[in-house]
């Protein structure tokens, strides 16, 4: 089948299987290393991505479902400022420690703030509850996520 | 490999679900995770799928006078984002998943895979949901009850699509959720409690309650409501032991991984006196 689909900003049309997950197309068709596979099924998120600006787990989506939607994966997402906001903030707060996680993490951050810039603590323990993360203990993550939140300018 | 199917209107899909034997796939969240694969690999389907996500005349909330209509395409994000739903509505979709599962599952989907433990059917159990089901040549409406048949079982014939649930819109003023999982995120529940009643000058005019993981469907309880419909919220006390022995009667709790028959049977009583004496009662 041929799925027409914006993958990282550009247009796209993927001859395939229906019958493979979108993470393996990903990984496997596209390189995009980014998006790993964890628990296969949707508890860690170490597989998210954003088709239409919503976080989705990309092991849980049939590929079909992608068609004429648009992705963005972390490769994709590093091309923008708002990532680079993110990067120096969880820099500073010491927020990526494996680096296993953060893909997903970033792309979360990216979800929650473009729905809510000025989220409460609440918002962003929820926004990343879908995120597994074994080395920080979130602390330094939800630091990471405040400290974007006050260098962000109107960047969301 | 197994054919697949995507249609684009709803007439087009009951064409399919009547001349092939077809798995239907909504928001794909609970089927892939059955059908895993090995990353690289395939998704093992045992028959033909069909895939509705782009059958678009479905997939939005309709609010007629007194009813809720939900569309099958809905996800739980587009329900909780819904300005006209009621937060006690909400309030146990919230909690199912993460964000990233509740952007791409679906309501009728939970319903359809009719888990004991199915974060949607409380609710529904407790506010009258009715299943409104198409096939090509007739349409059924079944209350939620007569729909779930028992684990993973439902009233669904072959050539038939669950299209909508309806939800009828009463007055509550005392709501009740309570679920106890393992963690607040993507746990799935080990027992869940949801309530409902309208107390006007003391008195309960309405009251349901629905238990959830704690027989082989949703329990509610008509003969333990009738108890307490019409009495004045201070003969609770007096009652209440006789309403629990009662509702202990109907759960069938079992042994699994995630629980014991005994935490469950004994949480849910709890569950059911909190709301008959803490949330009832001020």
């Amino acid at each position: 089948m041929n799925i027409e689909c914006i993958l990282n900003k550009e247009k796209v049309i993927i001859q395939t299987r229906h019958d493979r997950r979108l993470l393996d197309v990903l990984r496997d068709d596209f390189a995009l290393t980014s998006v790993k596979e964890g628990c296969g099924e949707g508890e860690c998120g170490v597989c998210s991505v954003l088709i239409d600006g919503k976080l989705i787990n990309s092991c849980l989506l049939p590929i079909g479902h992608v068609h004429q939607k648009e992705v963005m994966t972390l490769e994709g997402y590093r091309e923008t400022t708002r990532f680079v906001l993110i990067k120096e903030a969880f820099m500073e707060a010491g927020a990526v420690q494996c680096g296993f996680c953060t893909p997903g993490i970033v792309l979360a951050v990216e979800a929650l703030l473009s729905k809510h810039p000025n989220p409460s603590k609440v918002q962003i323990i929820e926004a990343i509850s879908g995120n597994l993360c074994r080395c920080t203990g979130y602390q330094m993550i939800i630091d990471g996520i405040l400290k974007t939140i006050e260098k962000e300018n109107g960047s969301w | 490999m197994v054919n697949a199917f995507y249609p684009k209107t709803l007439i087009e899909a009951l064409n399919i679900r009547h001349t092939h034997d077809t798995m239907i796939i909504n928001g794909a969240t609970d089927i892939l995770p059955r059908h895993r694969p090995w990353s690289g690999t395939s998704i093992p389907y045992t028959k033909d799928v069909l895939y509705l996500q782009q059958v678009s005349q479905t997939n939005h909330i309709e609010i007629k006078e007194d009813v809720v209509r939900i569309g099958l395409g809905v996800t739980y994000d587009q329900f909780l984002e819904h300005p006209a739903i009621s937060d006690c509505w909400k309030t146990p979709i919230r909690q199912i998943g993460s964000q990233a599962i509740r952007n791409q599952a679906t309501l009728i989907g939970n319903v359809c895979n009719a888990s004991p433990a199915g974060d949607v059917l409380p609710l529904l159990y407790a506010l009258d949901g009715k299943m409104i089901i198409q096939s090509l040549d007739q349409q059924r409406i079944l209350p939620i009850q007569s729909f779930i048949l028992g684990p993973g079982q439902i009233d669904l014939q072959h050539d038939e699509i669950v299209t909508h649930i309806e939800i009828p819109i009463h007055t509550y003023n005392k709501t009740f959720y309570h679920k106890v999982g393992a963690r607040k995120a993507n746990a799935i529940s080990k027992v869940s409690v949801f309530a409902v009643a309208l107390v006007i000058d003391d008195i309960i005019h309405d009251v349901r309650i629905s238990i959830g993981a704690c027989a082989p469907t949703v329990i509610r309880c008509l003969s333990c409501e009738d108890l307490l419909k019409q009495t004045s919220i201070k003969q609770i006390p007096t009652i209440i032991q006789e309403v629990l022995a009662e509702y202990d009667t109907r759960l069938r709790p079992i042994d699994d991984v995630r629980s014991t028959k005994e935490y469950r049977r004994q949480v849910a009583l709890n569950l059911i006196e909190a709301f008959l004496l803490k949330e009832l009662i001020i």
